[in-house]
């Protein structure tokens, strides 16, 4: 995924990540887990 | 005195007494970057897990026992404290720990800021071994302490660690080899891995400003050059202090701090436009950190190559593992972002390239 008009670090800590970023990441992460369910807890 | 020389005088003695004004008034401003409270109401632990060489590795935790735990890890001449920078609006791990994420935020061999500053070997260490040693280390102790796979989120070299854990690699003498028991069990370790800005090889586009140098004769023959100096010095100076020095030195100069972070040495990192001037002070003052002669090593010959390999003494003799060749063997679910600009002039480059490609 791409994310226009950012730079290498500003994708961490740039003007709008708590907008841009950081929700897609979470949005992805709940996918998998959703996805994986509890194949992600260790027995 | 002629009127010509008075005038001129007379503008000098305006020109430094505005000059002097601006400086006075920006001195009654407040520090750039200063530190803000941003994860109220969390609980802050520290946990410590041991490489299987010996090294100790320091994390810190926001605790939300019951969440899935993410594992943070850093980028070259970083440290963890780049995910956990004490900025309203700019923390990924106080974000994601109020989603109800348990998050570890590590840094490799050698570095962290107190007190979480990690142990190392003497600094003979290569990227090779973040991925040998403390990668199983950081991943098998929140596996132990939370019965939980973790997410691996790491940016530009911490996601390259990513890659070269899940290709199982271990050491075989001064050899890197991919054991396929090892790359079926990390797999299946993580629940899944986030590379930001991690390019699977070191290419870029033909016109960029870094093709020009690496693509050029005279500009192989430099880097080739800068790699045989850093060879040579390893032996009595391997330990290159960059970051720390910044952190020590500027920390307590946070105005020429600012100035740092908005300068060339700024734009290496970041594109300036999208950063502000507080928060990438803030970068400079805590996220910076330092690296081993070898690792730099090993990085360069990846820009030289295009691949990224291990690191090999000049007495090498058998062919590098190459990690570009084996990304293949990744079978965790992994989502691969990248900017349009993440080049030092702003342009797109390889990391766009070579990262979106694999795009989810």
């Amino acid at each position: 995924m791409t994310f226009p008009g950012y730079g290498h670090t500003d994708l961490v800590m740039g003007r709008q990540v708590e907008k841009d970023v950081y929700p897609v990441l979470a949005e992805w992460m709940g996918e998998v887990e959703a996805a994986k369910g509890e194949a992600s807890v260790i027995m | 005195m002629e009127f010509k020389d008075a005038m001129l005088y007379t503008l000098a003695a305006a020109g430094t007494a505005l000059y002097g004004y601006y400086i006075n008034e920006g001195l009654k401003t407040p520090l750039p970057g200063q530190d803000q409270d941003v994860a109220a109401g969390l609980e802050v632990e520290s946990h410590e897990f041991v490489t299987e060489d010996g090294a100790l590795l320091k994390v810190k935790r926001y605790a939300n026992p019951g969440g899935t735990p993410v594992l943070f890890c850093h980028g070259f001449q970083g440290n963890g404290f780049e995910f956990d920078l004490p900025r309203e609006g700019y923390n990924m791990a106080v974000y994601l720990a109020r989603k109800g994420y348990d998050i570890w935020i590590s840094s490799f061999r050698g570095c962290g800021p107190e007190p979480y500053d990690c142990t190392c070997n003497g600094w003979k260490h290569s990227i090779d071994d973040l991925a040998i040693y403390d990668a199983p280390a950081l991943v098998d102790g929140i596996v132990a302490k939370t019965g939980k796979k973790p997410f691996w989120i790491g940016h530009s070299m911490g996601g390259m660690v990513l890659y070269m854990y899940l290709q199982g690699v271990k050491f075989e003498g001064f050899r890197v080899v991919s054991d396929p028991d090892l790359v079926e069990e990390r797999n299946s370790k993580l629940t899944g891995g986030i590379a930001v800005a991690s390019p699977t090889a070191l290419w870029w586009p033909r016109f960029h400003p870094y093709h020009m140098v690496t693509g050029s004769s005279i500009g192989r023959a430099i880097i080739t050059a800068d790699m045989m100096w850093v060879r040579a010095r390893s032996h009595f100076l391997p330990h290159m202090r960059l970051g720390s020095n910044i952190r020590k030195f500027f920390g307590k100069r946070p105005r020429l701090l600012q100035l740092i972070s908005r300068s060339p040495i700024g734009i290496l990192l970041y594109c300036r436009r999208n950063t502000d001037h507080e928060t990438s002070t803030s970068l400079l003052k805590w996220g910076g950190d330092d690296v081993s002669a070898n690792m730099f090593v090993q990085l360069a010959d990846g820009i030289r190559n295009i691949h990224f390999r291990q690191y090999y003494p000049l007495t090498f003799r058998d062919k590098p593992y190459d990690y570009t060749m084996n990304m293949g063997l990744i079978t965790a679910p992994m989502l691969y972002i990248t900017g349009t600009r993440t080049s030092p002039t702003g342009r797109p480059s390889s990391f766009t390239a070579t990262t979106a490609s694999r795009a989810t």
